[in-house]
């Protein structure tokens, strides 16, 4: 999978420091750009679960270093990319994977160039 | 001997024999029996700005932990070890959840009020509302509302960041090359999974396999176990974070 897709205009960038800490702030992103998008509590409550669970990943996946996270819309779905400085592959265990499938329709994970990298996808809500 | 001192008896012989056998059965008798301790300690620890359902939740969980770790062999009241171990649940409760200390008392006060506020907006519009229907209903912001839903949360990175400041072992890269070196593997960990799940009290376990392996909405949950949508959501944040605390303590 390609890591860094081409962004639309429509793209909201955040860098915070590599530490669980600051995941809290990437949440509150998600669910202010959800909310705009037109989702209803729970789908934002699915957003913020997805976000949380991938970004502790990456910042878990190694040490140093800021956390990047994108949030825009391409092709009828809310897309959330991140990734930080990483020298092996981030861990999703099967309690993660459960929880990813049902929050989000797509979710990944991987290593490429230094770093760990997720990517998550939700349609948006009918009428957005 | 005296009717107290023979109630005393038996219930420390169903001890002896859960820690022989394990019977899942005689460890929920065990927790019902005490099921007033938890009540009683989930109280002392209210008004300071966290529902008594959610403070009782981690009272049952404390009892559950308490039972499960009571060792007959010790000359200890069952009472006094239980009682350190729900207080020691509850505090981490607390601690755990310090963004809920640092945002304003206004953010506190709101997401109580927004589980009620859910719950009939949904009933009038006939859909789990959305941020800015819930803004207008509450009279307050989109962002406000948007901090009061954080609130409730209780997420992995925030189980794992306390975790990380209590601990005083290798740093964070180590411990994750430690746990890919353990190498779980995928049937593994569902088995680990799966056990994990059932050592949780009914209720709890119900809902999480209904969000997550029947894929039921929160609100559908809502109605077949007959709580608040908002209170499942709470309870689906607390029990995954309990889950994954567990999880990192295999």
């Amino acid at each position: 999978m390609e890591q860094h897709s081409t962004l639309t205009s429509e793209v909201v960038r955040l860098t915070v420091p590599r530490s669980l800490e600051y995941v809290r702030l990437v949440r509150l992103t998600a669910a202010g750009f959800a909310s705009r998008l037109g989702y209803d509590v729970e789908e934002i409550d699915d957003v913020r679960r997805a976000v949380d669970e991938l970004a502790s990943i990456i910042v878990e996946t190694g040490t140093g270093g800021d956390l990047e996270v994108g949030f825009r819309v391409a092709g009828g779905v809310l897309i959330v990319e991140g990734s930080a400085p990483a020298e092996i592959p981030p861990l999703v265990d099967e309690l993660a994977h459960q929880i990813l499938a049902v929050v989000v329709s797509v979710h990944d994970t991987g290593l490429e160039s230094d770093r760990a990298w997720f990517r998550c996808e939700k349609p948006l809500p009918a009428g957005a | 001997m005296a009717p107290r001192d023979a109630e005393r008896a038996a219930l420390f012989a169903k001890f002896v024999e859960f820690r022989a056998t394990g019977d899942r059965k005689l460890r929920n008798e065990l927790i019902e029996a005490h099921r007033s301790l938890a009540t009683h300690l989930a109280r002392r620890f209210t008004n300071r700005g966290e529902p008594f359902d959610d403070l009782l939740q981690v009272a049952q969980l404390g009892m559950l932990k308490a039972v499960e770790r009571f060792d007959t062999d010790r000359n200890l009241e069952f009472s006094t070890f239980a009682t350190a171990t729900i207080e020691g649940e509850l505090k981490r409760h607390f601690r755990d959840r310090t963004w809920s200390v640092r945002v304003p008392r206004r953010a506190q006060e709101l997401h109580l009020r927004l589980g009620t506020t859910i719950g009939e907006l949904s009933q009038r519009l006939g859909h789990a509302p959305t941020i800015p229907e819930l803004a207008e209903e509450l009279g307050v912001s989109d962002d406000e509302v948007l901090q009061a839903m954080e609130v409730g949360g209780a997420y992995r990175s925030a189980s794992l960041e306390a975790k990380s400041a209590d601990s005083r072992e290798a740093p964070v890269l180590e411990r994750t090359l430690g746990r890919t070196d353990v190498g779980f593997d995928a049937a593994e960990h569902r088995v680990l999974v799966d056990e994990l799940l059932s050592s949780l009290p009914e209720r709890e376990r119900r809902i999480v396999e209904l969000r997550f392996y029947q894929e039921m909405t929160q609100t559908e949950i809502a109605e077949h176990v007959g709580i608040s949508q908002m209170h499942v959501s709470r309870l689906l944040s607390r029990t995954l974070a309990e889950l994954r605390s567990r999880l990192q303590g295999v």
